[in-house]
């Protein structure tokens, strides 16, 4: 799984790349705010990503005796006469929308009656009121509104192709509709 | 890299005068002067985030911690380039990156001719491990993780 970029960059590490290739590095799930956010990086071809990886735990603890990984395509590219830094990390909602109906309130100005303590002419404690201007949030109807309800659940079985469904769309943002291809 | 992990209880910014390795904020910067949550939020973690600084988004949180040196800026420049470009001067770049969101970090070292790349090493605390011979290199996220600082050897 992974995607291609159907264009031409100019890298500051790696050359003129035609045809990058877009690869997922790490996938992390927020249950608690409804996110998937994964992290991405863009290599010369498949073959460079693969490089980029580890086939057994050990040899990711073991910085000293492993191959040495020559890292992805620097962030910093030229691409259609700009010079961009390529995103490396996307948020994806998972929820779905539904309407609901909420309590619509507004701020208004209003006047009540307080009551306080003066003194009459003989020195007697005497009750009297006053009317003080004041502010409060007040129902004033209901409102149907659309919101995203988390939903783990969007996500399928299978996490890793729906983070590519949705990471798509994003890259073509970048480099243009219809320049993003599955592979 | 080193790792600061930041707990959950009595976060503070922290100034300990020797840098990288312990859960205070200021280690995702250097540790050894003074910084303000502003600066760590809006310049020296990534991935970047939108809003006002907070102390919240540190809460509980790892970071990988760098900081890539040219043993002579006049041989040879360096550089991070994943998952953010950096261009380094030779001076020292500080910058933490969130553990959860980013697996590694690539450094490169670029050469002036006639000069040529030899090695990526450890400065500090311990110096003088050699961690690559490649020019571009992922360090991951255990590798050296006592060792704050890398340099880059030119000769």
């Amino acid at each position: 799984m992974a995607l291609q970029i159907n264009k031409e960059i100019e890298t500051t590490n790696k050359g003129v790349v035609t045809n990058p290739y877009a690869r997922i590095e790490s996938y992390h799930i927020d249950k608690g705010i409804g996110i998937m956010r994964v992290s991405i990086a863009l290599y010369s071809s498949k073959d460079e990503a693969d490089q980029n990886g580890f086939v057994y735990i050990e040899d990711f603890l073991d910085p000293l005796n492993r191959a040495p990984q020559p890292g992805p395509i620097a962030t910093l590219i030229n691409f259609d006469g700009d010079s961009i830094n390529y995103p490396t990390i996307f948020d994806f909602t998972l929820s779905v929308d539904e309407t609901i109906t909420e309590d619509e309130y507004q701020t208004q100005d209003l006047v009540r009656t307080v009551k306080y303590y003066d003194f009459d002419e003989d020195g007697n404690v005497i009750e009297k009121t006053r009317e003080e201007n004041y502010q409060d949030r007040v129902k004033i109807g209901t409102k149907s509104v659309t919101k995203s309800k988390i939903d783990l659940s969007v996500i399928g079985s299978n996490p890793y192709a729906w983070a590519y469904t949705k990471l798509k769309p994003k890259l073509e943002e970048v480099f243009g509709e219809g320049n993003v291809i599955d592979l | 890299m080193s790792v600061v992990s930041i707990g959950t209880t009595n976060i503070n910014m922290g100034n300990q005068g020797f840098e990288g390795g312990t859960g205070q904020l200021s280690n995702i910067f250097v540790g050894t002067s003074n910084n303000s949550l502003d600066n760590l939020w809006d310049n020296k973690r990534y991935p970047r985030g939108s809003g006002q600084s907070n102390f919240g988004y540190f809460y509980n949180k790892k970071f990988r911690c760098i900081r890539v040196y040219s043993n002579d800026t006049g041989k040879g420049t360096v550089s991070i380039t994943y998952p953010v470009t950096l261009s380094g001067d030779g001076a020292g770049l500080d910058y933490g990156f969130s553990y959860s969101d980013y697996a590694y970090v690539t450094v490169t070292a670029t050469q002036t001719y006639p000069y040529v790349f030899q090695y990526w090493q450890t400065r500090t605390p311990t110096s003088g491990t050699v961690l690559s011979y490649s020019a571009s290199v992922n360090l991951a996220s255990t590798d050296w993780t006592g060792n704050y600082t890398v340099t880059a050897v030119f000769t």
